[in-house]
């Protein structure tokens, strides 16, 4: 049976190598972008998401950088991160006007970071040198970043001090014990997922990690601190095309209300103060969490009998047992209760991807246009929260038009799935089902193999299934090499017309994805 | 009996033998109702605070068993080590004069003593719930051990830790066989209740200590029902533990007649009886308990409102608590019409013949008589609901088929269904739309299980052999005695089968839904003992056996023994391509009820381990599972199956995507 398959398989490849070569020839001559045609390149760095949107602007164009970052894994390393922004340096000087600046590191007009996590953010650190020599215009990050608002310097305090909290249990948790792999492979379930911050159980403790390089990655030129309150930004230099902030939520009472939804058993339980008791046990002595104290022991000292007196105690030594294979073991809790470091880390990763700067960029006519929409990792509380949003834009003809995040949606021509197409980072009625441009383009930032390595469902097969049904076959996935894989689905849903131009607006290269949509 | 225990002196006798006091019937131990959320209002304070009475266990003496310090007594022992203070706790000794003179310690949140107390009193109180309805010594789920090996292991005690976790959450631990409860700071959302940030511990509330005793009670009748291969498995564990600690509220006649006297005897109205676990619900940031029954609050209007239930719920709610609570609220509902139906002539006589109650306090006479009647409702309900778990199939337990349980127990112990029983129970589940597969019509006589006809010439001479070891376990005195003869008895059915003709094996298989030939893929197989070849056979298991001796109100008794009888498949199926396959056991088999008088097989309730429409139901439920749901699948759902199910499962389940 797989013989036959691979065959087959092979045959298809064979011919759409073949139908790629030839448009490879085209896209030389067409790589920069035409007159009223936006490029988008995902780049193939990695389990991560890396963007690079071209616009079109006289004399040169406009390049913003969409996060740029890969989670750890076997299959890839720096050599790849940095040949991905090596590239697209390179794009930038190969498109720069200017003789001179041919020769110079080049120019990044934008770079917009949805959040603090490290497959978002790791070629910051990994292509550091690239960078250093870049020339950076703007940096674009959430309000909640904004050095001012006292609000969300206490929630970023908060969320520190829960991060540290994790590291502290992970390591209170034996790496393997005798008797109980359990543990040890929860353990090593939380380090996974706690990758994401950039850290690793192997690591220990790795101090800096990911807020080292998020704060290099703020250094790097002056803020745009964008706010969904706020009228759309504009692109310098480019009249017809704005950008339309949808989250994070302005007002963090909401984000926090969002994470702690008062109707279920679970969401009630991630509101804040119930991780305070579990907290304090882990911190020991540390000053940070020297605010908890008094939340650490459910009764008073006397009654506290302590490790060392129980283990001399008759009670205890035949109900408990202290000892390697002592008739007891196999029923003890010592480490039972650190199994709740898993959920801390659950609620810092919703937590972060909740506050991940989404957003939507309108293409010509203010109202009307084409949307490409980036919602980073956004999850249900940040989406939901869009459906408040208006904004009043002035059309061409003068008149004031009301634009809401359901128009924008609607107009939706591209779709960066959210968080490498996990099961809770696209809504449904409130996202997915909204998407109604027949032109729907999905882009997935995903390496499947490293996804496959950690049992991650990603893509989420109910999620892929939905979006191929809305994009009619058209869904990119970074680790694709060619589109030999949706090749039946685009032929079964599209008609020619349509097929011939998402082909011809499709290049797959080494590094990268290239999709191109005019306006 | 009495006179036995009593030994009446005789006075004739020059030498009189010292009168020994007589044994005391009861322990009294104090303990709260609900939860101390409840003492913090000046209305339910007065029921909050009730006393417990658990059967009197004597005071361990040389040579002698019975209750030491802990406590450990003959069916769990409380060990109270908090790992994350670094803290031990001095073991309460319940037989301390000062203890025992006024009835226990008195409830108190600050005193790890009484909070051994308290789990000590609601886990003895529900073990023995149990016993009385399924007449026989309850047993824990054995160890598995496998050194040299597999072989099961006699747990004598469930072990409980009252505060073995900093979070909130508590769950049964079938690894190693015991509970686990957590204390957490309540939340700040709803202060009136109680001290924001003070401490709650999950073990001082009745609701959660019997919900996690009953999880331990099911796993050690039903081992198989812990694993997840159909949306109603985990569900159904939930619904039946929420089932035993709701019934319980209706023992404590104090609060059963504060509440009929509050709700004027309409118990469908908002009560603290059909509520569980207010005070956690509360503290976590819920409005109000963590579970009712019969209504919730209104999220929009704050106000309480009644359930109502829809015929698609069975089919659309898919989240295990969620579903659970359709379950839940199905068996309430079916007691509060059982319960009306028994009220009606109490209210028509205290309203002159026109069933409408006068306004203002009901007469105390009457709450007392309402009173009595809910208590022998909800006794009687629960009793039904423990009773079936005997004709429940032994794996892949769905929904409809515990509605035929119940029916089939009902029918069995109580022929004559005159206060209309069983009717109130179909109507309950039906309007909730729980259906049974492949039943014609929904009465009584099609969801009982079909009575088995044929192949009785198998049966006979195997129910004879097994009465006879049967009948010793009503003389036994220690449950370890109960575990090692089923054990053995076991291994001897196991034998007779196994020596049976072809032709007999064939039969048998299709009764019992397992096959004796290789013709199913993935099939275990097991050498042929002692046949010296390397000739592989399909193995199976004689899961459990339980004698079911019962006596019904109309004095009819019921003499049965239940077999559970496991085959399994060890099952890989292909995904599409690029993704691993998908690999998990398949299990099939049945719950054979013998009639021991008759000696005949009475029910076969089988899951045919060849029923490959049901396996292709199971694919797709494990790959929906595998697909989560939430970031607590797509992170952790490979560890599911791992050792603490209910781990995961009481932390919860995100909220699905809307």
């Amino acid at each position: 049976m797989p013989t036959k398959r691979t065959a087959t398989q092979s045959t298809k490849k064979k011919a759409s190598r073949k139908a790629l070569a030839k448009k490879e020839t085209k896209k030389r001559i067409a790589a920069k972008p035409k007159a009223r045609e936006v490029r988008v390149r995902m780049y193939k760095q990695g389990l991560g998401d890396c963007f690079l949107l071209t616009f079109p602007r006289k004399p040169e164009p406009f390049h913003m950088m969409v996060d740029c970052g890969a989670l750890k894994s076997k299959h890839y390393g720096d050599p790849e991160m940095n040949a991905a922004v090596g590239s697209i340096q390179q794009t930038l000087r190969d498109e720069a006007a200017n003789g001179s600046r041919k020769e110079s590191a080049g120019r990044l007009d934008a770079v917009a970071v949805t959040h603090e996590h490290w497959d978002h953010i790791s070629g910051f650190h990994q292509a550091k040198a690239i960078f250093d020599a870049m020339d950076v215009k703007r940096v674009w990050v959430a309000w909640t970043e904004e050095p001012d608002n006292k609000a969300a310097q206490q929630l970023k305090k908060e969320f520190k001090k829960k991060k540290k909290a994790v590291k502290k249990a992970m390591a209170l948790i034996p790496d393997h014990k005798k008797g109980d792999e359990h543990m040890g492979l929860y353990k090593h379930a939380i380090s996974e997922l706690f990758g994401f911050f950039g850290s690793r159980a192997g690591d220990g403790p790795a101090e800096g990690g990911t807020e080292a390089t998020w704060d290099y990655m703020l250094e790097l030129a002056g803020k745009e601190y964008c706010d969904p309150k706020k009228q759309p930004m504009k692109i310098e230099g480019v009249d017809d095309v704005r950008v339309y902030i949808l989250g994070p939520p302005e007002d963090p009472d909401y984000i926090r209300k969002k994470l702690s939804k008062t109707e279920t058993y679970d969401e009630g339980k991630q509101s804040f103060s119930l991780f305070d008791s579990f907290m304090a046990a882990v911190a020991g002595d540390d000053d940070d969490f020297s605010d908890l104290s008094l939340r650490a022991r459910p009764f008073d000292e006397s009654y506290s009998i302590p490790l060392e007196e129980a283990g001399s105690a008759d009670f205890f030594t035949k109900r408990y047992g202290f000892l390697d294979g002592d008739e007891n073991e196999w029923r003890r809790i010592d480490h039972d209760w650190l199994n709740m470091a898993g959920e801390l880390a659950l609620h810092l990763d919703s937590y972060t991807n909740n506050t991940c700067l989404a957003f939507a960029i309108e293409l010509g006519e203010p109202g009307e246009g084409k949307v490409l929409l980036f919602p980073g990792d956004a999850q249900v509380g940040n989406w939901l929260s869009w459906g408040e949003l208006t904004w009043n834009v002035k059309n061409s003809k003068g008149e004031t038009k009301k634009v809401t995040a359901e128009d924008l949606l609607a107009r939706a021509v591209l779709y960066k799935v959210g968080h490498h197409g996990s099961h809770n980072a696209t809504l449904r009625k409130k996202g997915l089902e909204m998407m109604t441009s027949p032109e729907l383009v999905a882009m997935i930032p995903v390496h499947r193999r490293t996804a496959e390595d950690q049992k991650w469902e990603f893509p989420y097969p109910p999620l892929w299934d939905a979006l191929k049904k809305r994009a009619r076959g058209r869904v990119l996935l970074a680790d694709a090499p060619d589109l030999s894989e949706i090749e039946s689905d685009i032929e079964r849903m599209l008609s020619p017309s349509e097929r011939k131009s998402f082909e011809k607006a499709t290049t797959f290269e080494d590094l990268y994805v290239e999709y191109r949509i005019p306006f | 009996m009495e006179s036995k225990v009593n030994n009446p002196p005789d006075a004739g006798k020059v030498k009189v033998e010292k009168r020994s006091t007589p044994r005391p019937v009861y322990r009294k131990l104090r303990g709260y109702a609900f939860d101390p959320s409840l003492s913090m209002h000046l209305d339910t304070a007065v029921i909050n605070e009730i006393t417990y009475k658990v059967d009197w266990e004597d005071k361990a003496q040389k040579g002698i068993e019975g209750l030491m310090p802990g406590p450990i007594g003959k069916y769990i022992e409380v060990v109270d080590y908090d790992p994350a203070s670094g803290s031990f706790y001095e073991p309460v000794d319940l037989n301390d004069p000062h203890i025992l003179a006024q009835d226990g310690l008195p409830p108190s949140e600050g005193n790890p003593q009484f909070h051994q107390q308290m789990v000590y009193a609601v886990t003895m109180t529900t073990i023995r719930n149990f016993e009385r309805a399924l007449g026989r010594p309850a047993l824990w789920a054995p160890r598995l051990r496998r050194d040299g090996g597999i072989r099961y292991e006699f747990v004598e005690r469930l072990r409980v830790y009252p505060h073995a976790l900093r979070e909130a959450n508590a769950y049964y631990s079938p690894e190693k066989k015991a509970l686990l409860f957590g204390y957490f700071p309540a939340s700040f959302e709803s202060p009136e209740r109680y001290l924001p940030g003070g401490i709650v511990f999950s073990c001082l509330s009745h609701d959660i200590i019997a919900h996690e005793t009953s999880h331990a009670l099911l796993d050690g009748m039903h081992s198989r029902f812990t694993e997840a291969n159909h949306r109603d498995t985990y569900a159904f564990h939930e619904a039946f533990a929420d089932i035993v600690a709701l019934f319980q509220h209706f023992s404590f006649p104090e609060v059963l007649r504060h509440q009929i006297a509050r709700t004027r005897g309409d118990l469908a109205s908002h009560n603290l009886l059909g509520e569980l676990a207010q005070q956690f619900g509360e503290a976590i940031g819920n409005y109000g308990a963590l579970r009712d029954a019969i209504g919730n609050i209104d999220k929009a209007t704050g106000k309480w409102k009644p359930h109502d239930p829809k015929p698609e719920d069975y089919e659309n709610t898919t989240e295990p608590h969620a579903r659970g609570a359709i379950l839940v609220a199905a068996i309430f509902d079916a007691f509060l019409a059982i319960y009306k139906s028994r009220v009606g002539d109490l209210l028509r006589i205290a309203s002159s013949g026109t069933g409408i109650l006068q306004e203002g306090e009901l007469h105390p006479d009457l709450v007392n008589r309402l009173a009595s009647e809910a208590s022998k409702s909800a006794q009687h309900v629960l009793n039904a609901c423990i009773r079936a778990l005997d004709y429940c199939p032994p794996v892949d337990i769905n929904f409809g088929d515990y509605l035929r349980a119940i029916i089939t127990a009902d029918v069995d112990l109580v022929p004559d269904d005159d206060r209309g029983y069983r009717i109130a129970f179909i109507e309950a589940f039906r309007r909730r739309g729980i259906y049974p597969r492949d039943v014609r019509t929904l009465s009584a006589e099609s969801l009982r299980w079909p009575l088995v006809t044929g192949s009785q010439q198998f049966f006979e001479p195997l129910a004879r052999r097994l009465r006879e070891a049967a009948n010793e376990f009503t003389y036994f005195r220690s449950r370890r005695e109960v575990f090692d003869t089923t054990e053995k008895i076991g291994f001897e059915l196991n034998d007779w089968i196994v020596t049976e003709g072809h032709q007999a094996l064939k039969e048998f298989g299709k009764i019992a839904g397992i096959t004796f030939e290789f013709n199913l893929k993935g099939l275990r197989g097991t050498r042929v003992v002692g046949s010296g070849s390397a000739e592989s056979v399909p193995k199976f298991q004689i899961h459990s056996l339980r004698p079911a001796r019962r006596v019904g109100p109309d004095g009819t008794s019921l003499n049965q023994l239940i077999i559970s009888i496991i085959q399994s498949r060890d099952i890989k199926v292909k995904q599409l391509p690029g993704e691993k396959p998908l690999s998990f056991i398949f299990r099939g088999g049945s719950t054979l009820v013998l009639d021991l008088d008759t000696m005949r097989l009475r029910y076969a309730i089988t899951k045919d381990i060849a029923d490959e429409a049901r396996l292709e139901r199971h694919t797709q439920y494990r790959r929906g599972l595998m697909n989560g749901g939430s970031a607590r699948a797509t992170y952790f759902s490979h560890l599911r199956n791992a050792a603490e199910p209910f781990a995961l499962l009481h932390r919860s389940v995100d909220s699905e995507v809307p």
